[in-house]
């Protein structure tokens, strides 16, 4: 009985054995996973180094002229929710920036001057995400 | 047998494109012949494509609201991959999907040793076979969902409840597997395990070193329909798991869809990352799948 036991164990080893390295790791459904692997590696490395919460821009009118002194209000879009958003002014160059903006992954920006407004909806792709708008107020807005 | 098979399936294949294969036609009477076939074809094939396209186009809209703004339209007008993002952070996505494979995997393998176990037993002539096989036969028109709560009474009993070898212990057997690996071993002819047991081999090695690469098709079988079995579960995690980390993929859909209910874009980008696994392995196995569906249904 034990003798027996001993070749059956030693017989599975030995197909164990017949299963060479190769064959184990050369075969389409580990390249699929290494492939996959690789991939979101990839795009992990690419969030990490491009998640700094800048969302930046400029106001510009019809005529592409820079609008300064606009005010610039940031509102994150939730599911369901509507966040309570930041305000700034654009400066001489209509240039705006938002900080920290970690947590952003939709958000609505609303441009307001003395007698123009413009609303535009964005998203991100992930949390953190840099990203550079520039908004057009023309006359009818 | 696999190549008589392999020749009628490929002929087969073969006399359903010669006809739809319109470029091929030598003239134009050839070409009017053929023509119905294609169309008939094309029509088919859009028919069952459709309910795909229409997941993905729902799947890609952004902002959600464009789903109820304006005229319905077939055509995709925008491609934006947003709610999958809005899915992956609104979710513990890479737990469900973890708690998914490694549920997934427990069960393949479990099903695929249990099931040649029996089969390989069934393939050998001994006393009450034939009172067993009828009790496996009878054991498939028992409903599922009877089996629930004596498998919830025996799991909690084993303190399984809320983890992977829990969720995984059902679907470690199926007697639709046992059944294609029986039929599947028998067809390998007795002189070749005779030699091998000549040769010393032992029953253990019989099947996983003998039997096994000559049933590769049927071990394909098995892997499919105890992946597919084992991923979609929806029932069985339910009763079963408490802890939201703990659950798999199709119970997060479900808890997804009623968290966000009438959130269709968001739903459908979960259910496209849910289907997406199932959609790789199939394509990963499609040859071997439909090998052995020939070949069960083919008799030498």
């Amino acid at each position: 009985m034990k003798k027996q036991l001993y070749n059956t164990i030693r017989q599975l080893v030995m197909l164990f054995e017949a299963l060479t390295l190769r064959r184990l790791l050369i075969n389409r459904f580990v390249l699929v996973i290494v492939l996959a692997m690789l991939l979101t590696g990839g795009v992990q490395g690419y969030v990490s180094a491009n998640n700094g919460g800048t969302i930046d821009g400029y106001v510009v009118d019809g005529n592409g002229d820079p609008v300064e002194g606009a005010q610039v209000n940031i509102q994150e879009l939730g599911i369901r929710n509507q966040y309570e958003g930041n305000t700034t002014t654009t400066n001489e160059d209509g240039y705006f920036v938002f900080t920290g903006q970690t947590e952003f992954l939709e958000f609505r920006i609303r441009v307001t001057t003395e007698n123009s407004q413009a609303v535009e909806r964005h998203h991100l792709y992930f949390e953190g995400q840099e990203r550079e708008v520039t908004i057009v107020l023309d006359a009818e807005s | 047998m696999s190549q008589i098979n392999e020749t009628i399936n490929r002929s087969n294949v073969r006399t359903l494109f010669e006809k739809a294969a319109l470029h091929r036609a030598e003239n134009w009477s050839e070409f009017v012949r053929r023509l119905p076939y294609f169309v008939a074809g094309l029509v088919l094939s859009l028919a069952f494509f459709f309910p795909f396209y229409w997941l993905i186009k729902v799947a890609v809209m952004w902002p959600a609201g464009s789903l109820y703004s304006g005229d319905p339209s077939l055509v995709l007008e925008r491609f934006e991959l947003f709610n999958f993002v809005r899915v992956y952070y609104e979710i513990p996505f890479p737990r469900y999907l973890f708690n998914s494979i490694v549920i997934t995997t427990l069960a393949v393998v479990g099903s695929l040793v249990t099931n040649s176990l029996a089969a390989y037993s069934l393939t050998k002539d001994f006393y009450g076979k034939k009172l067993v096989l009828a009790f496996l036969i009878a054991a498939l028109m028992i409903p599922y969902y009877v089996t629930v709560i004596p498998a919830f009474l025996v799991t909690n009993r084993l303190g399984l409840l809320n983890t992977h070898l829990g969720v995984a212990l059902p679907f470690m057997t199926f007697i639709i597997g046992t059944f294609i690996l029986k039929n599947s071993f028998e067809a390998v002819p007795d002189s070749m395990i005779e030699a091998a047991r000549l040769d010393g081999a032992s029953e253990a090695y019989i099947l996983f070193g003998v039997l096994w690469p000559l049933a590769k098709p049927a071990i394909a079988t098995n892997v499919i329909l105890g992946f597919i079995q084992a991923w979609n579960a929806y029932l069985w995690p339910l009763v079963i798991v408490s802890d939201r980390l703990m659950q798999p993929l199709p119970l997060g859909l479900a808890s997804f869809s009623t968290r966000f209910d009438g959130s269709f874009t968001l739903q459908y980008a979960f259910a496209i990352m849910v289907l997406i696994p199932v959609v790789i392995m199939f394509l990963l196995l499609q040859k071997q799948f439909i090998q052995s569906v020939v070949q069960s249904s083919v008799k030498e």
